[in-house]
């Protein structure tokens, strides 16, 4: 086209039609119509049949002997193999207990020093209390205007976050404070330490949480009125997946202090999926232990009363629960022979050990009087069918007791941290009130170590889950008291101590994480540490389960670990 | 055949072995002197594989060398592997058990 001077006006040119040649129509393709058809097909039709018949039949013959074992195929290569390879093998065997004996002094960790844990995180909904760093924009949510402390921890099945339900332990009477359950998920590149990720707030201080230990977003809540809540975390909206009826005979009525998710083998091959195979048994301080579908919180499948007859006096009473633990069966894995359990432990245990198969159902509480009781939970099919009956008939029935053993030597306080061995399955730690953490045997009523950190109360104690001689202890002077019994020494003393908040406030609660050995969580009046364990109580060290098995048939513990710190 | 089992037996005897197993080249235990299966299923699936990588380095690194043993320390025990011809000779020992 020729060029245009630019002409900003309206213009209409007389020929309005601008051509362009086509670049892809120059042919015009013809076309042309054909039809086919296929010849007539040649069909002949012929029948046939069997003249004669007869029956015949083959079997195969037991011959009586062995089925043709396939080791012996190629029997004649593996004896010049074997024998070829044994001189070599025997050599390296021995090679290698000279070595660990010569190792072994720089393997162990040296008495004396021990690197100190450092706190990665702090996390609080709420602000401090000093109000010099008060933060004038703060929301009212965010200030802890009922003062309320962490009353406990929980770690997710994933290891990746915390949860912390936040109560009160000193109400008088009816609870009129709301309480809360706040989590943070520590994956996350940028953890927000003052705004939890999921924030419920429940109409009563909430005082015990525990996450599901196979779905990872699945938490059970208890409060102080005795209700129990399951709350899943990745729904939008109303989390809130089940809640217990308030007015029912058979409930709990004064707070609800232990959770615990307890794998059943009869759910789990009724439902089928992870989450479902699992159920909620709960301690409250009135002291009934009541089993608890999570999906059909309306009434509990199963109850218990913790009768037990006070010394001298005939009548039974009932006793107040504070704490709770179940026995675990150590890991099926486990390669040493010494646990004699059979080969059924490997399939069964579901959740990597955490709680026993079906009818294991063996816990051990803790009361306010200092006792301990070994219980059995037998909330099998026939028990739960007819106690569901009685309650939809609304029959007024008397729960009964599981308390199969009291003897235990009692402690002088109240009884606030009970844990059971995750290596062992007799053996469990007790925390109380009188400052003082005891081993015991299940089987033996004398406690088989007592260990006094500090004088103030115990709060919580608890056994690590890769270390097996290691536990911490919670204390109410603001300390968490570290133990590793591998250490020789002459008298068992912490190894750690690590000051919370450096303001002598109470330390209600502790959690190791089961899936990442060196975080541990700690949550007080203050808000929840996060601290990262030094590799010296986190990495497993020879002889470790051999130790803790024979600790648990030792007479004498403190000669037991003498004696093997001189042998070695 | 029992020249086989003495041998094991002796190697058993060592001081700390818990367990010798004995695995052809597919996979399949051909002795073993574990109780459970199901360990001696895990060892036999995992471990010759492991030697055949082992195998196939020696042998980059020089042609003419080849692989005559491997040892696997693990915090709680030593696992050895022998492969030779077809087979593969694992032993499993804890050298710090007390005899």
């Amino acid at each position: 086209m020729a060029d245009v001077p630019p002409d900003f006006e309206d213009a209409r040119p007389e020929d309005a039609r601008v051509e362009v040649r086509s670049t892809w129509r120059d042919v015009i393709v013809g076309s042309n119509t054909v039809s086919t058809e296929t010849r007539p097909l040649e069909c002949v039709e012929i029948e046939t049949q069997t003249g004669s018949r007869d029956n015949n039949g083959t079997q195969t013959d037991d011959q009586g002997g062995r089925p043709p074992s396939p080791t012996k195929l190629k029997a004649s290569g593996l004896s010049e193999f074997v024998q070829k390879v044994e001189d070599m093998v025997a050599g390296e065997l021995v090679k290698a207990t000279e070595e660990a004996e010569v190792l072994e002094p720089f393997t162990r960790p040296a008495d004396e020093e021990q690197e100190p844990a450092a706190c990665v995180h702090f996390l609080s909904p709420f602000q401090p209390d000093d109000s010099a760093t008060a933060d004038l924009n703060a929301t009212s949510s965010q200030l802890n205007k009922h003062k309320l402390v962490v009353t406990c921890l929980s770690w997710s099945s994933t290891g990746q976050t915390i949860a912390a339900s936040y109560g009160r332990y000193d109400v008088v009477g009816w609870c009129t404070y709301p309480g809360s359950l706040t989590t943070w998920n520590l994956g996350r590149e940028e953890v927000n330490t003052m705004r939890p990720d999921v924030r419920i707030d429940t109409d009563t201080c909430l005082m015990s949480c525990a996450f599901h230990p196979a779905h990872p977003a699945l938490i059970a809540g208890g409060t102080f009125n005795g209700e129990l809540y399951v709350w899943d975390l990745s729904q939008e909206g109303d989390m809130q997946r089940g809640r217990s009826d308030v007015l029912l005979d058979v409930r709990h009525m004064e707070p609800i202090l232990s959770i615990t998710w307890q794998y059943n083998l009869t759910d789990a091959t009724r439902y089928g999926t992870k989450d479902k195979s699992y159920r909620l048994v709960t301690l409250g301080a009135d002291g009934r232990v009541l089993t608890w579908l999570w999906h059909k919180l309306d009434a509990p499948i199963f109850g218990h009363q913790l009768l037990f007859p006070q010394p001298n006096v005939d009548r039974k009473f009932v006793w107040g629960g504070s704490c709770m633990a179940f026995q675990r069966e150590p890991r099926g894995a486990s390669v040493a022979a010494a646990s004699g359990k059979d080969a059924g432990k490997d399939g069964g245990g579901g959740g990597g050990g955490i709680s026993g198969v079906g009818g294991e159902g063996t816990f051990l509480v803790g009361t306010e009087g200092g006792k301990i009781f070994k219980c059995y939970n037998d909330a099998n099919d026939v028990n739960t069918k007819e106690f569901s009956r009685a309650v939809a008939a609304g029959e007024r029935f008397d729960l009964r007791t599981p308390v199969k053993e009291a003897g235990y030597q009692a402690h002088a306080g109240a009884v606030f941290g009970l844990d059971c061995s995750p290596f062992q399955r007799d053996l469990f730690l007790t925390s109380s009130t009188d400052g003082s953490v005891r081993l015991y045997s299940s089987l033996n009523k004398q406690p088989l170590l007592h260990l006094e950190p500090t004088s103030a109360y115990l709060f919580a104690v608890q056994w690590s889950p890769f270390r097996p001689l290691v536990f911490a202890a919670a204390a109410a002077d603001g300390c968490v008291y570290v133990y590793d019994l591998m250490r020789g020494q002459e008298v068992i003393r912490p190894v750690l101590t690590l000051d919370t908040n450096g303001m002598r406030k109470p330390v209600y609660a502790l959690a190791f994480n089961t899936r990442k050995p060196d975080l541990l969580a700690t949550g007080d009046a203050t808000g929840i540490q996060i601290w990262r364990l030094p590799s010296s109580l986190t990495a497993v060290r020879r002889g470790e389960e051999t130790t803790l098995q024979k600790m648990a048939r030792a007479d004498d513990v403190m000669e037991m670990l003498h004696s093997n710190r001189r042998n070695r | 055949m029992s020249d086989i089992e003495s041998t094991l037996t002796r190697i058993q005897g060592h001081k700390g072995v818990i367990g010798v197993i004995i695995v052809n080249n597919q996979g399949v235990p051909l002795r073993s002197t574990f109780e459970h299966d199901a360990m001696t299923k895990q060892y036999a699936d995992l471990i010759p594989s492991l030697a055949d990588l082992a195998r196939n380095l020696v042998r980059d690194l020089d042609p003419q060398n080849d692989l005559e043993f491997l040892r696997i320390r693990s915090h709680k025990h030593e696992i050895m592997v022998a492969a030779k011809d077809d087979f593969v000779l694992l032993v499993i020992q804890d050298p710090s058990a007390s005899a």
